[in-house]
């Protein structure tokens, strides 16, 4: 449903007053009700209270005036016998009690005395002639003067009177005083009166019941009464009886007349009164039914009632005067009294509603109009921007702060918005433009497949085809239009696989493998495709890019081309480079350094061949600390002087050291070689075997210096001496400077000798000639060799050796024997013994003494032994005693004339046999030298 | 005053040499030790002039003779002149830090010996 904003704005303010100004004007209509209801029940109850407080006032006069007379006469104050003294006291007493109506006495004597008040200012006196019987009624003014005689009635009997029901028995049987209706005849027969009697007895002094007082009121003064009670315009109130008769009212309605004219005279109340609910008066009637309770007299009963469309509002009181009266007060008003008032307000606040309802909705047209005239104009500036930016009208300006603000921001926005339009439109020309001197194809296609825009390229490419067939052209049609085919073949493209239609399915697209056909020649085409959406997710354009990829296709055979080639010369060089880095490898493992290539700070950046040196540090960290922290404190600074120096002037720096590794001292040289500006390429090399090989050279050359030295000194000192005078004298001096020079100078020989057999065996040049020598004549020629030295020791060699042959170098052989049997004989002591034994060890089996044997030779061994007795060898020295002039004491070579080389040359012989030599020993008790011999030559050997 | 000299050799050969060439040519008195060890006691016993100290000796070579002479008091300050016959440089640089008077070389020229001595201990020359 459509609203227009002036109804928007109107109708809910008018809803809004009208519903207002209605319940304003209903809540004033009920409250007008309630305050006239509130007002009747108020006046009801208010008259109500009067009437009782009014009735009960009425009631008190007569009681207090009759006790009073009875105190009067009792106390002898009033002669009841004089009646002329009692009617000047009664007419006196009724002048000053006008509540009052009338006061009687009766003897018991029949006496009878009443002097009333029928009317205002006139006494009607009654008195009974005791003689006559006659009851003569006197009209008198105030003062009791007699004016006129009313009536005279005759045979009157006060003790009989009325003759149904006489109060007088009954007045005496009540000395409490007694209340009783009566009809008072004192207007006259026609008019009687409803008259409340109070009886009360009285005595003389001496307390003998001697007549009867009596005070009564009429009761049409309590109507006078209830008349003159302002009960508003139609409100009335009645009193009822307990046998409900209607003793008063307010209303016009005479309640006391005879019912019965035609009967005889009658003093009976009953014959005169009213039941109420049968009187004339509508109101009184339905007020007695509702209100008057027969059996509920002592309660108030509110009641209410509508009666010819007139709401009333009642209630009825009980009032007991004495206990032997039972009345109820009836008070009833019409609340029409009251809703004159009330309805003149209610038409006052209509009044004033409408007025207000009328000016509302002057102010809310107006109001509406004020609001919605600016925002109308903005209306028309929208319709207009969105009709196509024609004229845009002007906005209306208002007081209005919001509607102003909104306006402003309106015309501001509508001038950007005019703005962007053009901008846009800018835009799309620019776009155009740009989308045309692209060097791609661009086509832009509806869901259909017809084609919205093309460019310029696109248009070059599609030449054939005329705009019109384009525009035309579905989606499903598009391959056979536009003679499009996958690649290499004539077979049409897929249509449902064209990027166009998968784009038009939403997805994005990418094809390469698609050529066009444009009658002259097919193109190779790369097209790329995006699906453009709306905000409900549908494809409303396919935006295709396409270009002609000839020469890249061109390009990329070419390139795939130069990429197989370079991969195959990159594949080829990296074989060469593979085989570089192996041989590179394989050198650096061959090499016997340690290769580092270190910055300036020393942290190693690269490492080979780590374990070619002894690594103080911990390998783990060798790419986190300095070189340094490996070396100790001295060796570190050097290297790092070294390094500087490297660094700074280009040169190989070399330095050598010594480090202490688990007790041992190594010795290494390292080099090192400035590579760039920061970093050095270190070499580290062990050279503890290069300085050992040194060290025994020079300790070689040092003793074979000395011990060369020591027989030439002899010589060279005994052949100088000899040389002059000084021992011409002294012949025997100088032959023994002689023999001197001679003995040294075979000393020098045999070491000369020795000296060169140990280098030549040492030198690995001379290979033993081997051939099958006889074990035992082996023996025997060493034996011959050592003969006279035995014989001159005194000591007796022992031969046992077995008849097998050895192959092995007989000279060599014999040589080895002979130095162990010249040892053995120059360390024994004279007498004693030095055995030669051989034996050959089990096939196969190695003897548990040769060391350097394989471990199961497939040859048997021959063991030399030679033992002597003599003083024997320290443990310490068995090993050493087989190096160069290493004898256990130096002064032996002296004494024994040795060179210190014998075993040298032993064990070299026998290494070149390929066999052991070792010693056994006990202090004191002798040696024993062994030398074990493979017997054959083994396969190795021979080839 | 004929000069008393100490010949410290283990080779009987040596000792015979040097002893003759001194007497002969120089004209003092000698006396040869076969060792070390006899070489101290006598050095402690005489009193000596100079002592001709051989190196190469089984016992005690000549380093350690020289340095127990130079810790006894009564020997310390007798001048010794090494004898040896080792003569590579690595030799003479030990030599040269032991404190000797000086050091003459085997093979030596009998007729000189005494001179050269002389030389090497300042004393006058014949």
């Amino acid at each position: 449903m459509k609203i227009s904003l002036r109804a928007l704005l109107i109708v809910p303010f008018l809803l809004q007053v009208v519903g207002i100004t209605g319940l304003v004007v209903y809540l004033s209509y009920r409250s007008n009700q309630q305050t006239v209801v509130a007002m009747t029940e108020h006046m009801v109850a208010e008259t109500a209270d009067r009437i009782t407080q009014q009735l009960a006032d009425y009631f008190q006069a007569p009681v207090a005036l009759a006790h009073q007379h009875q105190a009067a006469i009792t106390s002898g104050l009033v002669d009841w016998q004089d009646m002329a003294a009692v009617e000047a006291y009664f007419v006196h007493q009724i002048v000053y009690h006008p509540n009052v109506s009338g006061i009687m006495i009766t003897t018991e004597d029949k006496h009878f005395l009443a002097v009333g008040r029928p009317e205002t200012g006139q006494l009607l006196i009654r008195r009974r002639n005791l003689n006559t019987g006659e009851l003569q009624s006197i009209i008198a003014d105030q003062a009791g003067t007699p004016l006129a005689v009313k009536e005279v009635l005759p045979n009157y009997d006060p003790h009989q009177t009325p003759p149904e029901q006489p109060w007088y028995e009954l007045a005496k049987a009540n000395p409490d005083g007694l209340w009783l209706p009566t009809v008072s005849l004192a207007r006259g027969i026609e008019q009687p009166i409803l008259m409340m009697a109070y009886f009360l007895p009285f005595t003389d002094p001496q307390d003998r019941p001697q007549g009867v007082l009596s005070a009564s009121i009429y009761l049409d003064q309590a109507g006078d009464f209830l008349r003159r009670l302002t009960i508003g315009q139609t409100g009335q109130a009645f009193i009822v009886d307990a046998q409900g008769h209607l003793l008063a009212t307010s209303g016009a309605e005479v309640p006391f007349q005879r019912s019965q004219p035609q009967q005889p005279l009658s003093l009976q109340p009953q014959d005169w009164l009213l039941k109420v609910q049968t009187s004339q008066d509508p109101v009184t009637r339905m007020a007695a039914q509702l209100g008057v309770s027969a059996t509920l007299p002592q309660a108030t009963t509110p009641f209410k009632f509508r009666l010819n469309g007139t709401r009333y509002s009642g209630k009825a009181v009980p009032f007991t005067p004495n206990d032997q009266l039972q009345w109820q007060v009836v008070v009833v008003i019409s609340e029409s009294d009251f809703t004159a008032a009330a309805t003149s307000g209610l038409i006052r606040t209509l009044l004033l509603g409408g007025l207000a309802l009328l000016g509302s909705i002057g102010f809310g047209i107006w109001t509406a109009e004020y609001i919605a005239k600016p925002i109308l104009s903005l209306q028309q500036a929208t319709q207009a921007v969105t009709g196509g930016l024609a004229v845009v009208p002007p906005t209306q300006a208002t007081p209005i702060l919001e509607v102003e603000a909104l306006r402003q921001c309106f015309d501001q926005m509508t001038s950007q918005l005019v703005a962007s339009f053009q901008a846009l439109r800018d835009r799309e020309t620019t776009l155009a433009s740009f989308l045309n001197r692209m060097p791609v194809a661009i086509s832009v296609h509806d869901p259909t497949g017809q084609v919205l825009f093309l460019n310029q390229k696109g248009k070059q490419l599609l030449v054939q085809h005329s705009p019109q067939t384009m525009s035309e052209t579905s989606a499903d049609q598009l391959a056979e239009i536009y003679q499009l085919y996958v690649a290499g073949t004539d077979q049409l493209y897929p249509t449902d696989q064209l990027p166009v239609v998968r784009g038009l399915r939403g997805e994005s697209a990418y094809a390469d493998d698609i050529e066009i056909d444009t009658g002259r020649q097919r193109l190779p085409l790369e097209i790329h495709t995006i699906p453009v959406f709306d905000a409900a997710g549908q494809v409303v354009y396919s935006i295709n890019a396409f270009q002609d990829i000839t020469e890249r296709r061109r390009a990329e055979q070419l390139q795939a081309n130069y990429e197989r080639e370079l991969e195959q010369q990159v594949a080829k060089q990296m074989a060469s480079l593979a085989e570089n880095e192996i041989t590179k490898q394989a050198l650096i493992n061959a090499m016997p350094d340690l290769l580092m290539r270190l910055g300036r700070e020393g942290i190693p950046l690269e490492i080979y061949n780590l374990d070619a040196v002894h690594w103080l540090g911990d390998k783990s960290q060798i790419f986190h600390k300095t070189m340094y922290d490996n070396l100790p404190q001295a060796v570190a600074e050097e290297r790092r002087r070294h390094v500087e120096r490297a660094l700074a002037t280009g040169m190989i720096q070399r330095q050598e050291y010594e480090l202490e590794v688990n007790g041992q001292i190594y010795s290494e040289e390292a080099r090192i070689v400035p590579v760039t500006q920061d970093e050095v390429l270190m070499v580290v090399r062990d050279i503890s075997d290069r300085r050992k090989v040194e060290r025994l050279k020079d300790e070689f050359i040092s003793i074979v210096s000395h011990e060369l030295r020591t027989p030439l000194t002899a010589i060279r000192g005994a052949l100088g001496i000899l040389d002059t005078d000084v021992l011409r004298d002294r012949p025997d001096k100088a032959h023994y400077m002689l023999q001197m020079a001679l003995a040294n100078t075979e000393r020098l020989i045999r070491l000369v000798n020795d000296i060169l057999d140990v280098e030549r065996l040492t030198s690995g040049k001379v290979s033993p000639v081997r051939e099958p020598c006889p074990v035992n004549h082996l023996a025997q020629l060493a034996v011959n060799g050592v003969e006279t030295l035995a014989l001159s020791a005194h000591i007796s060699l022992k031969v046992d050796v077995p008849a097998v042959t050895l192959w092995a170098d007989p000279d060599a052989i014999i040589q080895a024997l002979t130095n162990l049997l010249s040892n053995a004989i120059k360390f024994s002591d004279p007498g004693s013994r030095v055995w030669l034994k051989a034996e050959v060890t089990g096939e196969g089996i190695k003897p548990a003494a040769v060391k350097g044997a394989p471990d199961n030779p497939s040859e048997p061994y021959l063991v030399f032994s030679v033992a002597d007795q003599g003083r024997g060898i320290p443990a310490d020295r068995l090993e050493l005693i087989f190096e160069r002039f290493l004898q256990v004491d130096a002064s032996d070579s002296r004494e024994k004339g040795g060179t210190g080389l014998g075993l040298a040359i032993c064990k070299r012989i026998v290494d070149n046999h390929g066999g052991d030599i070792w010693v056994e020993s006990v202090l004191g008790e002798g040696s024993t030298f062994y030398i074990a011999l493979p017997m054959h030559p083994s396969r190795t050997e021979e080839s | 005053m004929t000069k008393r000299i100490l010949v410290i050799d283990d080779e009987l050969d040596i000792r015979e040499i040097v002893c003759l060439s001194i007497e002969a040519f120089s004209g003092w008195d000698t006396e040869g030790a076969a060792s070390g060890w006899q070489g101290l006691d006598k050095a402690r016993q005489g009193d000596w002039d100079a002592i001709l100290l051989d190196i190469s000796m089984p016992d005690m070579d000549g380093v350690e003779v020289f340095e127990k002479l130079q810790q006894n008091p009564q020997t310390q300050s007798i001048p010794v002149i090494l004898l040896t016959a080792k003569v590579l440089p690595r030799d003479r640089d030990r030599f040269a830090k032991l404190g000797v008077a000086g050091v003459i070389t085997k093979p030596f020229d009998p007729i000189n010996i005494g001179r050269q001595m002389a030389n090497l201990l300042s004393w006058p020359t014949l």
